[in-house]
């Protein structure tokens, strides 16, 4: 048989591809726009030349709203009919909600870099903070912000609580609208406090009796999400916060030789986050619980308390039997340290995105969106507590809004670490701190496989 | 995960049909009916889980939690109608469709020719072609997904469904060729000759004589394309990151995460139903035809 | 060489050019495109690639949660296999031949393959959900209490809930493998072992088990490929939110987090190939170890 080679031209166009193959990868992506940049030209109200639909023009406009919301969250419908009534007033103006769900922001960046161009962005502010804001992928609002506010007086600025916008935004600018503010709290059924006598304790001592005196009745004492990691940890968040202060977390997580965690009060929280399994104050089985199981549990009576921040009342807004009246109070202080008026809290709102192309119109929108009257019904119908100066007490979480109004200091959850050190709460101390609720390791044992695996993490992630 | 590389999707080739007697002799009789027992056992807890899911898809969440196996007495058929709209899961089956269909046609319609040549013609380099093409089937989705959906955000197919397509027909032709180059070789050759000499083309042979006779091979390899990429997940969570471009499987993800809120499970499993029943129906009506696909495939 | 065979010869560029050329731009390029990158520490974004050698693969052996996912694949690949296998051998030999029963049996266990995997998955979460899930109900009909109050999600027992799911959703397809090959074994041989009153046992052993042990192999070859592989069902089951709890991750729910990231963004793509080439790697290294010890001389018959 003569065969002849594979004819030269499959080979020639395979040898092609293969060189193409070994590229280095740099030069096989577009080039970036500068992305660590701060933010700036394009930002501003009123780059020249664009339209500027705040004041009545006709041009037709689509705003892109990319939201960390699922489109199915009860308080959607709020936020729907705010949308119509602004569509209603500036008809030339469509807003267009892509609901994203929670991972928005992981999904977004590669949208960003093939060429999408949201205008609004809706996230966790700290998860902004940790995907977008570190990039200088978020526009500054300050000259936005100095517009006059609607329906009040003063400048939309003076509308928003002292430090609210400052807390989540890149220094020296104001990227951030936290028109929802979660505090943590604990959450009760005030029937189940005034049938066993009970009232809010201040103490961590205090608290513990009160579990003792509901053990007694066989009321587990607190609902808990075991499944879910980031909810466990709200225990050794306001735990470590009380004893050592706001960043004990981030200060401990950052220290490459783990010494940190070696500190008498980090072994003091644990053992007391180590104490409530040993005491039998979570159901039976709550280890495996999968969200939202253990909330709608705890809203039916089968356990009192409920450690969670004040987005916990809007979610069960739908689910709450009647005759349930939620009250909570802040976590408290423990072995007579930190302060009750010291509040851990998220921050949720809008950033705009660094290249919106329909940047004054977003600013306008939002403008209305965190209006009184535009926002009200997500405070009355599904109690949102807002970072915006208010009257209006919203509903179910009146609690977190005096709470929050009293506070002398707040901090974020976990002290800021999903926003610092992200891959390591969720890859060294979620799974360690779940091991410890779930009584699996001891205190003393997990401070030392804590502080053994921070040295390891820091060494592979250097 | 990976492309798919299951032995082989082929002409039905039927056994002999002679029964063999059933197997005798007293000890062990009991244990091999207990081991029958649970063969059937586990037979039939795939028919409950599958059965119970279509079920509970009809009922309402206070009929689930009030008795999670009693069959409703009115079928709530609102869980789907929440699934198809709200759910998004209507957007997605079309797209599913699209992805499926068009990867699956895509995918036959380049490998039939490709197999035909590799099959049957004669030139060097042929076994080291056909060797080096199925040496694809062992490329797991992990180890490339990051380069490909670099390079598809590079050229703009990042979270588009061609982008998808593109990536279901390469990750499924090298098994495709495969077991249609199979095929074609147990073709016989008289027909093919007899064409030449009555003045066809090599195309012309290859389009009117050999592709006809191929047919019962390449619907084989088109249906377990079908199957296959109708649960392909991986690439689809991978590519697709809006709601308005997701298939079925990131659609139900999405919904799995977001009815959370709701506690809805009865529109979760509606929405399952949605997304298995294609697969279920298409593999009912054509089990034999699996069934014995997969006994040629092992002959190899 | 025939004039036909020189005019055949004249298609086979335009008949494999485009097959090739999606194959190599899809599977080839990429795959290579995969050694290159995992020498660089890159997050796909704006700033360039940083060649940082070995650097990846130096991290791999320090890295805690590789090693918990990789043990999950190996006792996926082991205790897995074992269920998988084990449920294929009983049923080849309590339905020997082409008896009665097994065209049902074969039907309906190769089922749970045509599901899409994340259907399966939302169906086992329910399964095991502590409260309300349909096991921990059976036991309370059944009246076995104690077993009823089982936390088959919680740390310490998912990793085997999950491999028991996961055998009940493969064993139908190696079954059905087996029993093709053993359906093809001449029936004068079990003929031959009936008249001579072998149990079932021993017609399993001593005659179908050596005749398809080459399928066996294949069987075992594919099984690490499905198991060191595990995504879709791992990626969903027991959670109803984003990912699942870290004691049952495999390696590649890892890889795809740290390429993606969660709710956080991570992008370490560099890292993340770099273990996916180690993946390839472990995978490559296990079938020829595999083929080596189930290699046996060719059974004639």
């Amino acid at each position: 048989m003569a065969d002849r080679p594979l004819p030269r031209g499959i080979a020639l166009a395979v040898i092609v591809l293969l060189a193409a193959a070994c590229t280095p990868i740099g030069a096989a992506t577009p080039t970036p726009t500068s992305s660590t940049a701060p933010a700036a030209g394009s930002s501003g109200p009123s780059a020249a030349g664009s339209a500027s639909p705040s004041t009545a023009s006709t041009t037709p406009v689509t705003i892109e709203w990319y939201s960390a919301l699922n489109e199915n969250e009860p308080y959607v419908a709020a936020y729907k009919k705010i949308i119509d009534d602004y569509h209603a007033l500036h008809p030339n103006v469509t807003i267009k909600v892509t609901w994203m769900g929670r991972q928005l922001s992981t999904k977004l960046r590669p949208l960003l870099q093939s060429g999408t161009k949201p205008d609004i962005i809706e996230d966790d502010l700290q998860v902004m903070y940790a995907g977008l804001r570190k990039d200088g992928l978020v526009a500054d609002l300050s000259s936005y912000l100095a517009q006059p506010a609607l329906g009040g007086t003063g400048s939309w600025k003076d509308s928003w609580s002292s430090g609210s916008l400052e807390l989540l935004s890149t220094p020296g600018q104001l990227t951030t609208l936290p028109f929802w503010v979660n505090a943590t709290q604990v959450f009760y059924d005030q029937r189940v406090f005034d049938t066993n006598g009970l009232s809010a304790p201040a103490t961590w001592d205090d608290l513990m009796a009160i579990c003792a005196k509901l053990k007694a009745k066989a009321l587990p004492c607190f609902g808990q999400e075991g499944g879910f990691a980031d909810y466990n940890m709200f225990w050794l968040s306001e735990l470590t916060d009380r004893l050592i202060g706001p960043d004990a977390l981030v200060k401990a997580a950052t220290d490459k030789t783990g010494q940190v965690w070696l500190q008498p009060d980090y072994l003091n929280a644990a053992t007391k986050e180590a104490s409530l399994v040993a005491n039998g104050d979570f159901p039976k089985g709550f280890e495996g619980s999968q969200y939202p199981a253990a909330q709608i549990a705890w809203v039916n009576g089968k356990s009192a308390m409920y450690l969670l921040s004040d987005w916990l009342p809007s979610e069960l807004v739908d689910k709450t039997p009647a005759g349930f009246t939620f009250r909570s109070f802040p976590f408290p202080t423990v072995d007579g340290k930190g302060s009750t008026t010291d509040i851990e809290m998220f921050q949720w709102g809008f950033s705009l995105y660094r290249d919106a192309p329909h940047a004054d119109a977003a600013a306008d929108f939002m403008r209305y969106f965190t209006s009184p009257d535009a926002f009200k019904p997500l405070q009355t119908d599904y109690g949102f507590v807002s970072g915006l100066k208010t009257t209006t007490t919203p509903k179910d979480n009146a609690d977190s809004q005096s709470n929050i109004a009293a506070a002398t200091a707040v901090h974020g959850y976990a002290g800021g670490l999903v926003a610092q050190a992200p891959d390591y709460l969720q890859s060294v101390l979620e799974p360690l701190n779940d091991k410890l609720l779930f009584g699996k390791l001891s205190a003393q044992d997990f401070i030392t496989q804590v502080s053994q695996k921070t040295i390891d993490y820091w060494k592979s992630h250097s | 995960m990976t492309a798919s590389r299951r032995p082989g999707a082929a002409p039905s080739v039927r056994g002999r049909r002679r029964r063999p007697p059933g197997p005798s002799g007293a000890v062990g009789a009991s244990v091999g009916g207990l081991g029958r027992l649970f063969v059937l056992a586990v037979g039939a807890s795939i028919i409950l889980g599958i059965g119970w899911m279509v079920v509970t898809s009809l009922k309402t969440n206070a009929e689930l939690f009030a008795d999670v196996w009693k069959v409703p007495s009115t079928p709530h058929l609102e869980n789907y109608a929440n699934a198809w709209t709200i759910g998004g899961m209507g957007a997605a089956f079309l797209n599913s469709v699209v992805a499926t269909l068009g990867s699956a046609v895509a995918v036959v319609a380049l490998a039939a020719p490709a197999a035909y040549v590799l099959s049957r013609a004669e030139f060097r380099g042929r076994e080291t072609l056909i060797n080096a093409i199925a040496a694809g089937m062992g490329v797991p989705a992990v180890l490339i997904f990051i380069p490909v959906y670099v390079m598809l955000s590079s050229v703009g197919l990042g979270n588009s469904l061609a982008g998808l397509i593109v990536v279901y027909v390469g990750v499924q032709l090298p098994f495709t060729v495969f077991v249609l180059t199979g095929f074609f070789a147990t073709l016989p050759i008289d027909l093919e000759e007899a064409a030449i000499i009555d003045g066809a083309s090599e195309v012309g042979v290859f389009w009117r004589i050999m592709l006809p006779l191929a047919r019962p091979g390449l619907l084989t390899a088109f249906i377990f394309n079908l199957i296959f990429l109708w649960k392909e997940f991986f690439w689809a969570l991978v590519l697709l990151r809006t709601r308005s471009g997701f298939t079925l499987g990131v659609a139900l993800n999405s919904l799995r995460e977001s009815l959370a809120f709701k506690a809805d499970w009865t529109g979760l499993f509606a929405a399952v139903v949605i997304l298995m029943a294609p697969a279920v129906v298409v593999y009912v009506l054509l089990s034999r035809r699996f069934v014995e696909s997969i006994t040629f495939g092992s002959n190899r | 060489m025939t004039s036909r065979a020189r005019a055949k010869r004249r298609i086979v560029i335009p008949f494999v050019a485009p097959a090739l050329i999606v194959y190599v731009v899809v599977l080839i390029v990429p795959a290579l495109q995969a050694f290159n990158l995992s020498l660089f520490d890159w997050s796909g974004f704006g700033t360039n690639a940083r060649f940082i050698g070995l650097d990846n693969f130096r991290a791999i052996p320090g890295d805690e949660v590789y090693r918990l996912a990789l043990i999950n694949n190996v006792l996926l690949v082991l205790v897995g296999g074992a269920g998988v296998f084990g449920f294929a051998f009983l049923a080849l030999t309590v339905f020997p031949g082409r008896g009665r029963g097994r065209g049902f049996v074969r039907a309906v266990v190769f089922l749970p393959q045509v599901v899409p995997l994340i259907a399966l998955s939302v169906l086992w979460t329910f399964i095991y959900n502590y409260d309300f899930g349909l096991l921990n109900g059976l036991f309370r009909v059944l009246g076995l209490e104690s077993l009823a109050s089982t936390v088959w999600m919680g740390p310490d027992l998912i990793e085997w809930a999950v491999i028991v799911a996961l055998v009940w959703t493969y064993a139908g397809f190696y079954t059905i493998l087996l029993m093709a090959a053993a359906d093809r074994l001449p029936p004068d041989l079990f003929e031959a072992a009936a008249v001579e009153g072998a149990s079932r046992l021993q017609v399993f052993r001593k005659i179908t088990l050596p005749l398809i042990w080459n399928v066996l192999a294949i069987g075992v070859v594919l099984w690490i490929v499905d198991a060191m592989n595990q995504f879709d069902f791992v990626f969903a089951v027991g959670s109803t939110t984003g990912q699942p709890r870290q004691e049952i991750w495999t390696l590649p729910i890892y890889i795809f987090q740290q390429a993606f990231g969660e709710r956080i963004p991570v992008f370490r793509l560099g890292y993340a190939t770099a273990m996916a080439v180690s993946l390839v790697a472990l995978i490559v290294v296990l079938i020829v170890v595999v083929r080596r010890v189930l290699r046996r001389p060719v059974v004639e018959y």
